[in-house]
């Protein structure tokens, strides 16, 4: 089929991706090509990307596409069949590298089909698997299918999956609970609201293939409502599956049935954590409980639950269609099949990856993504959110295995990396994420609740100056008492970034203690700007971008800031064309 | 069973059990926690619980963690230790909150400032007195001498003046001296143990004080004639009269502390041979009374005097006539009292010399300003360089001005002389003050000596901080011979101290400082100003009034006098209370002293909210909230209530009203459950006298009053009028539950209205009378009355609020002594209870199956009650029980506490459930699903039953009542299930949805399908009032007798015997009902204990009409207004006896004190019995002989209910079957009768203020 496709998930949207969208509706009304939308394709980077194929196999893949480029990819591919080489991001010499080494198992269908279409998921094998699941496996043959594929929680925890199935299964009760935790909530992870706008009946197909599998008929997505456009996505791909058979009583014609509701969380992030999610759906304060009993005991209104995350459901389809065997071939002795990551940060490719397992993080960084953004060096990666950890360089040969990544201090968590250069101050990362740990703790533990804030407090004073000897060890003794003494994953990982940051970067920290200095030149409290005055040519750009008239000097001659007027805007540096403004 | 170690002791233990459990259980350790409650499920919080696994990574919350086989599990390791001491020390870094004021921790003796103020406030002298002594056992003299650090603490100096803290300590401590009942302590037995004191000043008797009071044998030893130091050898009288000292002193002497005057420690009494007496301890306490010398030329002449020698030689009466002009040198106290009492022997001028300005100078500014009144003059910035004398006598002195130079050690800036300045004064005596030394040479000893004790470079003993032992072993030393000289309060706190240091030494050998309280302290975390004060109404301190100058400086009289009462009031409102008011009853205090922490460790960023005082009962503070969640979740889960919740998240997160309300704004039903629960200070009751405490209250087990569940709740008083109530962690009935009533109620027994003597009616009047005048009133009232009119003409109401035992005498003396078979109360009158109404039916108008059978039962009916607000504590237990699954049925016309909970709500219209019930009944009976097997074997008359009730159908029934007929048969099915055990209740007061024979129909239902009188099955009738089924038992109605069974004759005569009396009055078989008597005008006269029975106007009416009644309440009520005498009742605080709760629990009220009126409830009917021709009831064996009378009828049980229902082989009637009436069984709409009386409003609120008839 002659199609061109606009990627429009909400990375898409917010590049402009609607106004490319009609610009083509506009223009594609004379050709027999038809304009769809498709998912997130993964290169974030060169959002807008419009592919356009001719029908004949082959499609072209245009990034940073505008409106005002719309016409000329009509007029010349799209009519004229000549592809415009010079924006095409998937021709010749271009970013290769990007889709070379990575496997898209979760992210198959998306930036493929119309997310908004079943008939396009069920022309790319969708609901094969649920049918042969229904028609040709018992329940204890899908779970052991999954136990086979090794395929662990990939919502941070990496619980085998197969075997919570199985606990769950075998709880007593004839109620059972299926849900899709989807309150994706780290700073700059986005990979399952992705999948939910780009492949939602996967996700779907995947819970219904779970109910099936521990004897559950009704299931909830707990969703952020910040994700709007995946909530309408779920909805509509709901309806859908509920009016093909999918859904319902008699699914496939089978004794199985089955419903999806959808829960739309308020956004607080510690609904992530299972007990507090179930609370939150049950209508209380998302606050965490104690377990045991687990929910594969006890969860959703004292039911057993089964709580898998949206990426986790979403490999679940292709390892029963595949087998479990296809999927275990991927990866490591510990950690099989492929993982997702959201890569952000100080990366030339910023984007959605899905790589096996086994790969290392330099090979993703520098591969896969291109490396370090104005070629700097590279520094560190924060892996698992905030809850995870920094991992510096030296350690960039790490494997992306469950077991590797913990021995660093990090986790797998959810899949975010957010990677650094040397431009960036560790101890303001640690503060960035313990400040966002911070005011999301539920305020039920102790040492979560008031431990978290101190230390944060202990970050900021040492930012800006005011740093104690004693500091560094305040926050270790700290920061270790948090995380053996809370009751959740948020408080128990919550001090993560300080201890690694302090484990590998404790130099940096010393620095802004007993220096009063900030190496990476970030935190503006133990900034000095300076002018080297043989590079100065007193052109007087910065006197006069000074807010505060801190610079003085005759034109042509070397210029001052008077440190004691100087407010470290640095907006001096931003105008300076000869350099001649230092940070210290 | 699993078998796991805990503290390297292997426990085999229950693998059910948490690990808190399992260790508290095993009593191998106390495991703190904040968020823990037993009555709830493990929450996991404040992470305080946490122990260590072996090879478990993190800590585990003990309270939530059950333990796995083998597990090896450590309490107290340093890892354990160190993560809860950081634990509280961040909980206490958001703590904004004093638990002391800042007085308090001023007050070198730690004295409760804050309590003594609040009780002295409400006129609670010895309270006051008692208080202080904890800490200082001289608080008359403090009162005028104390340098008062506390006032320079004290917070209200921000707004405007400190509060005049000692004027209040020395108001209360006169007072407490001047009355005979001055507060003395009980003391110890003696153990033995002597201990040598040497020095009879503050110290050594201030030790002596607390020693005795622990059974040690202090000996005092004292060098000069009398004893105190100088307390009476360095202050005058004018500030301190030696006789309120000499009180002060005895009283602490004549708890037995042996004194030797006279005896001065030299080469007689050296320590050595002290020790060698069988003293077992020493501590010396000799003081610092040497006068230091000025240093200059010619000191030792005539006319100049050391300063504290002058003041001795005044207190011996060897006062040397001073005259002309005396210059004192000196600065502190010593100076300022030798000038002004230089002026009283005589001197024409005084000048004081002192080489600093005044604000450097160190005696009391009031003292220095009455200085000045009195016309001393004081020349500052000088200082004296020789003396000049002739002959050996003073004189002049020759002096330098100073100037005020760089600051030295001290901080105050070192004065530097002025070349040249120098000058002459002339002079007839100089007296210098500058300071003291202390006399070691005593302790020197004789030939040999004592071995040395170290003395420090400064001529003071070597004693250890806090413990105040010396070098030499059993040797401790205190007071102005270790600091040198300070302030009295100063000795007085090392004086108790150090006697905790010996008897520790005593009895272990060793000693140690005594760990310090933890005091969390807002200052800790932002210093408070007046920013923080703004809601303090601006109020100078009350002045002191002193004697005119005049007057005062010819004469050593007293020149401060007291405060007034009115003073004292305002006064102490001044404090602005800054002290916690459940301190040292706070856990989070408790752990914080236990662990050491540091509220200073982590300080940042705390939260401040305002506090919520909106409530009538409860006040918030939500600054001292540690986010425990115990009160949410008792709120949530236990009452089902939910008026507080966590608001917010991270840092901010805090336990309050959602939605920004007050507490008073939310459904808040007041039980205060939240507040017992809180293990801080972050919920507190208001309490209804003024001050917020803290208050010492003692504990008294006692039972409430307010309903038929009986619940055990403890009385925390201080005195019989002031007190306050909390529930008692005691298991049945209530678990510690309390509901508004019972926690509450009590503040209307605190009114200032109560009755307190007896009234008689003078030429129309009632007036206030004695005891004799009223029993002698009664005499001729009932004599007259008896005379004019037959036997039977007198009733005695009472009631169904009395004890069993009271109600049992009251019935007794009308049916044996008045000859009058009129009995009963008019409570059931008023609130139309059918009282009698199964009596025929089952023998018995009460329930027949307790909680056990509520608890085990299928299903429940409720019917004619909402229990959540007529009986809180039993409603909340059935909606917790429903909430878990019990299946229930309620009929009520309106939605109440219960119909969200059941599985069935069938909303009949008022005053339809008869016609409901009836429905139901018939829908059973005609598909035959009644209990034939039953019916035949425990019933009668049911076929008739039958007849009748089966003509009725079920749309008849859903038009009159309005319930759905699915529904009705819905309930049918629900109750005919197989196997079903069922459980009805029903409340005989309650007024809302009563129809008239509901209860016969209620009853006739679980005959129908046998469930009553089977296990697990039957009918739980409450009732509001706390002990009618006492009144049952104890045969206080007119056809019961005690024992709660009806009048037969084999009963009638076995009375007949045991009360030795023909009980004609019952025989005669009289069946009109007693309040029928009453509206008939069949009655002359009444008695009436503890019924108002007049708030309804026509009972007030007939009352009225009546030749002479007597009237008992607890208030002036509408009915006590018409009697001829009344009577005060005691309340059930200050009551003895047992009441019944609706289960037949018999349970023992525990008297608060004596009887406020003088006389018990108990003897009062006795003492009636007596006069109405009665004998043989008096006194102490009164209790006990009514106890042993009643045992032959009520046997005091636990429960008549316990374990099974009642009646399982056979009711109480005289065949032992159940017979079936027929009642009005129609349904037409003409049956259908709206109750008397409607209470539609508050139930619970326009209840209390009924309790006791107000």
């Amino acid at each position: 089929m002659k199609t061109v496709m606009v990627g429009l998930a909400t990375c898409g949207i917010s590049a402009g991706g609607e106004r490319v969208y009609k610009a083509f509706q506009d223009e594609l009304q004379n050709t027999d090509f038809v304009l769809k939308e498709t998912g997130c394709i993964g290169m974030c980077y060169r959002e807008v990307l419009v592919s356009v194929s001719n029908g004949n196999g082959t499609s072209y893949l245009y990034g940073e596409i505008t409106p005002d480029r719309v016409k000329r990819i009509v007029t010349e591919h799209v009519i004229g069949n000549k592809p415009i080489d010079e924006w095409l991001v998937s021709g010749e010499n271009r970013e290769i590298g990007f889709f070379e080494k990575q496997h898209r198992i979760v992210l198959r269908n998306c930036g493929v089909i119309d997310p908004g279409s079943l008939e396009e998921y069920v022309a790319a094998g969708g609901y094969q698997a649920l049918e042969k699941a229904l028609k040709m496996m018992t329940p204890e043959q899908v779970i052991d299918e999954v136990s086979k594929s090794g395929l662990r929680g990939r919502g941070g925890a990496g619980f085998p999956t197969g075997r919570k199935w199985s606990l769950t299964r075998a709880s007593k009760g004839t109620k059972k609970y299926i849900i899709c935790n989807a309150d994706e909530g780290d700073p700059g992870a986005f990979m399952d609201r992705s999948v939910l706008e780009g492949d939602p009946h996967a996700v779907m197909e995947g819970m219904m293939i779970a109910a099936y599998a521990i004897g559950a008929d009704e299931a909830y997505i707990y969703c952020r409502a910040e994700y709007p456009k995946a909530i309408a996505r779920l909805r509509q791909a709901i309806m859908q599956a509920r009016k093909a058979g999918f859904l319902g009583d008699h699914i496939l014609g089978s004794g199985f049935k089955f419903e999806i509701k959808i829960k739309e969380g308020a956004g607080a992030f510690v609904c992530g954590e299972e007990t507090a999610l179930m609370a939150s759906i049950e209508g209380h304060r998302g606050m965490p409980r104690i377990r045991p009993p687990f929910p594969a005991q006890s969860g959703l209104w004292g039911k057993p639950t089964n709580i898998n995350n949206v990426e986790t459901f979403a490999n679940i389809p292709w390892i029963v269609l595949n087998g479990g065997g296809a999927f275990a071939a991927f990866g490591t002795d510990d950690s099989k099949g492929t993982k997702v990551f959201a890569m952000a940060g100080k990366v030339k490719r910023t984007g959605l990856v899905e790589v096996p397992m086994g790969l290392t993080i330099n090979e993703i960084i520098f591969e896969v993504c291109g490396g370090i953004m104005n070629d700097k060096k590279f520094k560190a990666v924060q892996m698992g959110g905030p809850s995870g950890g920094c991992i510096p360089a030296g350690l960039g040969e790490t494997k992306i295995d469950y077991q590797q990544i913990n021995k660093t201090g990090a986790i797998m968590g959810s899949g975010g990396m957010v990677v650094m250069d040397e431009t960036t101050c560790m101890v303001d990362v640690a503060k960035f994420f313990l400040a966002f740990t911070q005011v999301e703790s539920c305020g039920k533990c102790t040492f979560c609740r008031i431990g978290t804030k101190r230390m944060l407090e202990i970050l900021e004073r040492i930012t800006s100056g005011e740093g104690k000897e004693e500091d560094i060890d305040t926050l270790a003794q700290l920061g270790e008492q948090i995380k053996i003494a809370t009751l959740c994953g948020l408080g128990q990982s919550a001090p993560n970034p300080v201890l690694t940051t302090i484990r590998y970067f404790r130099d940096e920290y010393e620095a802004h203690i007993r220096n009063k200095k900030c190496p990476a030149h970030v935190c503006t409290p133990l900034l000095t700007y300076l002018i080297d005055a043989e590079k100065c040519n007193g052109c007087t750009l910065c006197v006069r971008s000074c807010p505060t008239n801190a610079i003085v000097g005759e034109k042509k001659q070397a210029h001052f800031i008077n440190q004691d007027l100087c407010i470290k805007c640095g907006k001096c540096f931003t105008v300076c064309n000869q350099g001649a403004i230092v940070k210290d | 069973m699993i078998n796991i170690t805990i503290n390297g002791q292997k426990i085999t233990a229950d693998p059910n059990l948490t690990i808190l459990e399992i260790v508290h259980q095993n009593r191998l350790d106390k495991i703190p926690t904040l968020c823990f409650d037993p009555k709830l499920p493990p929450f996991g919080a404040c992470f305080l619980c946490v122990v260590e696994v072996a090879s478990v990574p993190r800590l585990l919350p003990a309270c939530a963690t059950k333990p796995m086989d083998g597990w090896v599990i450590q309490t107290r390791s340093p890892k354990v230790v160190d993560a809860r001491k950081t634990c509280l020390e961040l909980l206490v870094s958001n703590h904004y909150a004093d638990c002391f004021g800042a007085c308090r921790l001023n007050c070198p003796a730690d004295v409760d400032i804050q309590g003594y103020l609040s009780l002295t406030h409400l006129g609670k002298y010895h309270e006051a007195v008692r208080l202080i002594k904890e800490k200082n056992p001289f608080p008359s003299v403090c009162g005028r001498v104390c340098t008062r650090k506390c006032e320079l603490g004290c917070r209200r100096k921000l707004v405007d003046d400190a509060v005049g803290i000692d004027y209040v300590k020395r108001f209360a401590a006169d007072k407490d001296m001047e009355d005979d009942d001055m507060w003395t302590p009980e003391t110890k037995p003696r153990n033995g143990n002597k201990v040598a004191i040497v020095g009879g000043g503050p110290a050594g008797l201030t030790c002596a004080y607390y020693l005795v009071l622990e059974g040690y044998e202090p000996t005092v030893y004292e060098a000069l004639p009398e004893l105190g130091g100088m307390l009476r050898y360095g202050i005058p009288e004018y500030r301190l009269p030696k006789k309120v000292l000499d009180r002060e002193i005895s009283w602490i002497t004549d708890l037995g502390v042996e004194v030797h005057t006279n005896t001065p420690l030299g080469p007689d009494l050296t320590i050595d041979n002290l020790m060698g007496q069988g003293y077992r301890a020493a501590f010396i306490g000799l003081g610092a009374q040497l006068a230091k010398s000025m240093g200059v030329v010619n000191e030792h002449v005539k006319r100049v005097l050391g300063g504290v020698d002058f003041l001795r030689e005044v207190a011996l009466d060897k006062a040397p006539k001073v005259y002309g002009r005396v210059v004192v040198v000196g600065g502190g106290n010593t100076a300022i009292d030798a000038a002004r009492t230089s002026l009283r022997l005589g001197a024409e001028e005084v000048v004081v010399l002192y080489r600093r300005t005044r604000a450097e100078m160190p005696a009391n500014d009031v003292e220095i300003v009455a200085a000045e009144e009195e016309g001393v003059k004081i020349h500052y910035l000088a200082a004296p360089v020789k003396i000049n004398s002739e002959n050996g006598e003073l004189q002049s002195m020759e002096c330098i001005e100073m100037e005020l130079g760089e600051p030295d050690a001290s901080g105050r800036r070192r004065p530097v002389t002025k070349k040249g300045s120098e000058f002459v004064l002339e002079c007839n005596w100089v007296i210098s003050a500058i300071g003291q030394d202390s006399d070691l040479s005593g302790l020197k000893g004789g030939d040999g000596g004592d071995p040395e004790i170290e003395i420090s470079k400064w001529n003071t003993i070597m004693a250890q901080e806090g413990t105040f032992n010396t070098n030499r072993p059993g040797v401790f030393a205190g007071g102005d011979v270790v600091t040198g000289p300070a302030d009295a309060i100063d000795a007085i706190a090392a004086g108790r101290l150090a006697a905790f240091a010996i008897m520790q030494y005593i009895e272990t050998g060793h000693f140690q400082k005594l760990r310090p309280i933890f005091a969390s302290l807002r200052d800790n975390l932002k210093k408070v100003t007046i920013e923080d004060l703004t809601h303090i109404e601006r109020s100078t301190r009350n002045i002191v009034h002193e004697l005119p100058v005049a007057e005062r400086i010819r004469t050593f009289q007293e020149v401060e006098l007291p405060y007034s009462v009115e003073q004292v009031i305002l006064e102490t409102c001044r404090c602005v209370e800054c002290g916690c008011a459940v301190s040292l009853a706070c856990q989070l205090q408790d752990y914080c002293t236990e662990y050491g922490a540091d509220q200073k460790r982590f300080v940042g960023e705390f939260k401040r909210h305002p506090v919520d005082a909106s409530h009538p009962y409860i006040i918030l503070e939500p600054n001292k909230c540690i986010n425990c969640g115990r009160c949410v979740r008792t709120c949530a889960d236990i009452l089902d209530v939910s008026a507080l919740g966590f608001v917010y998240r991270g840092f901010k997160t805090i336990v309050k009203p959602s939605m920004e309300k007050h507490l008073h704004e939310t459904n808040c039903v007041s039980c205060g459950n939240c507040v017992d629960v809180c293990p801080t200070g972050a919920i507190v009751n208001k309490m209804p006298w003024g001050r917020s405490g803290p208050w010492k209250m003692e504990k008294v087990k006692n039972v409430c009053n307010f309903c038929s569940v009986g619940c055990n709740i403890e009385i925390n008083a201080l005195s019989p009028d002031l007190f306050y109530v909390t529930g008692a962690f005691a298991g049945e009935p209530n678990f510690g539950e309390l509901c508004v009533k019972g926690r509450y109620g009590y503040q209307q027994l605190l009114k200032s209205s109560r009755l307190n003597k007896p009234y008689v009616r003078k030429e129309g009047q009632l007036v206030p009378a004695t005891w004799d005048e009223a029993w002698q009133k009664i005499k001729s009232g009932l004599g007259n009355l008896r005379a004019e009119n037959p036997d039977g003409s007198i009733m005695v109401a009472a009631s169904p609020k009395l004890t069993d035992e009271e109600l049992y005498l009251a019935g007794k003396m009308a049916r044996t002594v008045l000859k009058t078979g009129a009995i009963g109360s008019f409570h059931h009158e008023l609130s139309g209870a059918d009282r009698h109404g199964l009596d025929a039916v089952i023998g018995t108008t009460s329930s027949t199956c307790g909680t056990k059978d509520l608890e085990n039962a299928d299903l429940v009916l409720v019917v004619n009650s909402d229990p959540t607000t007529e009986n809180p504590v039993f409603g909340w237990r059935l909606k917790r029980l429903m909430k878990a699954g019990k299946k229930a049925i309620v009929i009520s016309s309106s939605e109440n506490g219960l119909t969200r909970h059941a599985s069935l709500w069938l909303d009949a219209r008022r005053g339809t459930a008869s016609t409901l019930l009836n429905g139901i009944i018939a829908g059973i009976v005609r598909s035959g699903k009644e209990d034939a097997n039953y019916l035949n074997s425990r019933t009668v008359n049911f076929d008739r039953f039958k007849r009748v009730i089966t003509q009725i159908n079920l749309d008849e029934t859903s038009v009159v009542t309005g319930a759905h007929p699915d529904k009705i048969e819905q309930a049918v099915s629900m109750i005919t299930a197989a196997d079903q055990k069922v459980v009805a209740v029903y409340n005989l007061d309650s007024r809302i949805d009563r129809s008239p024979n509901d209860l016969k129909a209620l009853t006739s239902l679980l005959l129908v399908t046998g469930k009553i009188g089977t296990i697990d099955s039957g009918l739980i009738l409450l009732t509001d009032q706390c002990n009618s089924r006492g009144m049952e038992l104890a045969g206080f109605e007119q056809h019961l007798l005690p024992g709660g069974v009806t009048v037969d004759p084999e009963m009638v005569a076995k009375l007949s015997h045991i009360w030795n009396d023909g009980l004609d009055c019952i025989k005669q078989g009289d069946n009109v009902p007693t309040m029928q008597k009453l509206r008939d005008g069949m009655i002359k006269g009444a008695m009436i204990f503890g019924e108002n029975p007049a708030i309804d106007p026509s009972w007030a009416k007939r009352l009225e009409q009546l030749e002479f009644l007597v009237v008992a309440d607890i208030y002036l009520t509408e009915t006590a207004v018409l009697a001829d005498v009344v009577l005060p009742l005691n309340s059930y605080v200050e009551d003895e006896g047992t009441i019944t709760n609706w289960e037949g629990r018999r349970q023992t009220l525990v008297p608060l004190g004596k009887p406020g009126t003088g006389v018990t409830n108990l003897q009062m009917l006795a003492n009636i019995y007596g006069i109405a021709g009665g004998n043989g009831l008096r006194d102490e064996a009164l209790f006990e002989q009514i106890t042993r009378e009643m045992e032959l009828f009520v046997p005091k049980r636990e429960s008549e209910l316990d374990n099974i229902g009642r009646f399982v082989s056979r009711f109480p009637t005289s065949d032992g079957k159940a017979h079936f009436e027929v009642y009005g069984t129609g349904v037409s709409i003409t049956d259908v009768r709206v109750p008397d009386v409607l209470v539609l409003d508050e139930r619970t609120n326009s209840r209390l203020s009924q309790l006791f008839g107000q």
